[in-house]
């Protein structure tokens, strides 16, 4: 194995013992120190999970359409991979997100769902990435599949500052603490909770598009073997 | 606003209601509507270890995914140096029979 792949794993065992150590920490602090809400009750524990899941998205969507632009300027395996690992982490931390955030509006608001601006631009920036991995899945790994997701992967990203705005420019139930006029969090815990949160969740971000992007360049390479051993007359058929 | 002689009166008649043993008269025989725009009531905390649970679910299920690709990428590696193994073998076999019919007088 070469010393710089060596080095790499180092990193990235080190980066996944760090992130595991911060989550461990995260929950401990959110239960034992950061205190309950005093309309919300319990319930609004949620909030330095949830919050964080759409900042991690976010994270997943700006790498997706990094990649995307980048393989649009010059195509490579490396900007393919990295853009399908953003639209990934953008699928799962949206999921997060998607999944909390109900859970936690059907105390404070007594409905699991309504089609508040921020929630259906949410929805609809999550169903843009779930679009793009089924293409990616489904439509082959051709060069014109790779551009036709680098667009879409660059044009989705359109709806992310939509979702930012929206609650401050078309309003809805979707409360505004921590931007816009919010009054923000009241006490000091709260606050280092929060920290905590988009911590744990820039961390896992980071380790998911690492993880992801090697193993699609992998899986690059080796398609790129299997086409040579049939240029070179091998039968890649397998048996049984 | 409620005096609070009447509020103790209506404790100790919901407490006096409670301690009663219910009969199968007891039983609810319609449903009624809730006067009102009620919604229903959640639990915060059972709310609370769904939202930390369906967390770890996403996360575990993202992992098992990534698992499936890998064995995927795995098992194709493993065909490709198997056809690598075999041309190996089959060029060496037609060297070596070269090599005899040269060596042959």
């Amino acid at each position: 194995m070469p010393a710089r792949s060596r080095t790499l794993d180092a990193v990235f065992y080190a980066l996944l013992a760090l992130t595991a150590a911060t989550f461990v920490g995260e929950i401990l602090f959110i239960f034992l120190r950061a205190p309950i809400e005093a309309r919300m009750g319990i319930v609004q524990k949620i909030f330095y999970f949830h919050v964080p899941s759409w900042y991690g998205m976010y994270i997943g969507a700006g790498a997706c359409f990094l990649g995307s632009l980048a393989y649009l300027v010059r195509a490579t395996d490396v900007r393919d991979a990295f853009a399908r690992a953003g639209a990934e982490v953008a699928v799962v931390c949206g999921a997060i997100g998607l999944i909390t955030g109900p859970l936690w509006g059907a105390k404070a608001w007594g409905h699991f769902w309504t089609w508040d601006p921020r929630l259906t631009t949410a929805l609809l920036s999550f169903l843009i990435y779930v679009a793009y991995l089924v293409l990616r899945a489904f439509a082959g790994d051709g060069s014109g599949e790779r551009r036709f997701a680098a667009a879409m992967g660059v044009l989705g990203a359109a709806n992310l500052p939509i979702i930012h705005y929206s609650v401050q420019k078309w309003g809805g139930q979707h409360p505004v603490v921590i931007t816009g006029q919010g009054g923000g969090l009241q006490h000091p815990d709260m606050k280092l909770a929060l920290a905590g949160g988009f911590l744990c969740f820039t961390l896992m971000a980071v380790l998911m598009l690492w993880a992801r992007t090697r193993l699609e360049l992998a899986q690059s390479r080796l398609a790129r073997a299997e086409a040579d051993a049939i240029d070179l007359g091998l039968d890649t058929r397998t048996e049984g | 606003m409620t005096s609070p002689m009447v509020t103790t009166v209506t404790s100790l008649t919901s407490l006096t209601a409670q301690a009663q043993p219910a009969t199968p008269d007891d039983r609810a025989t319609s449903f009624q509507a809730v006067p009102g725009n009620a919604a229903e009531q959640y639990s915060g905390s059972t709310l609370l270890v769904a939202a930390y649970a369906a967390l770890w679910i996403v996360l575990f299920a993202w992992v098992a995914v990534v698992w499936r690709k890998q064995a995927a990428l795995h098992e194709r590696l493993g065909d490709l140096e198997k056809v690598i193994d075999k041309a190996a073998a089959s060029k060496d076999a037609r060297a070596g029979s070269s090599k005899s019919d040269e060596a042959r007088p």
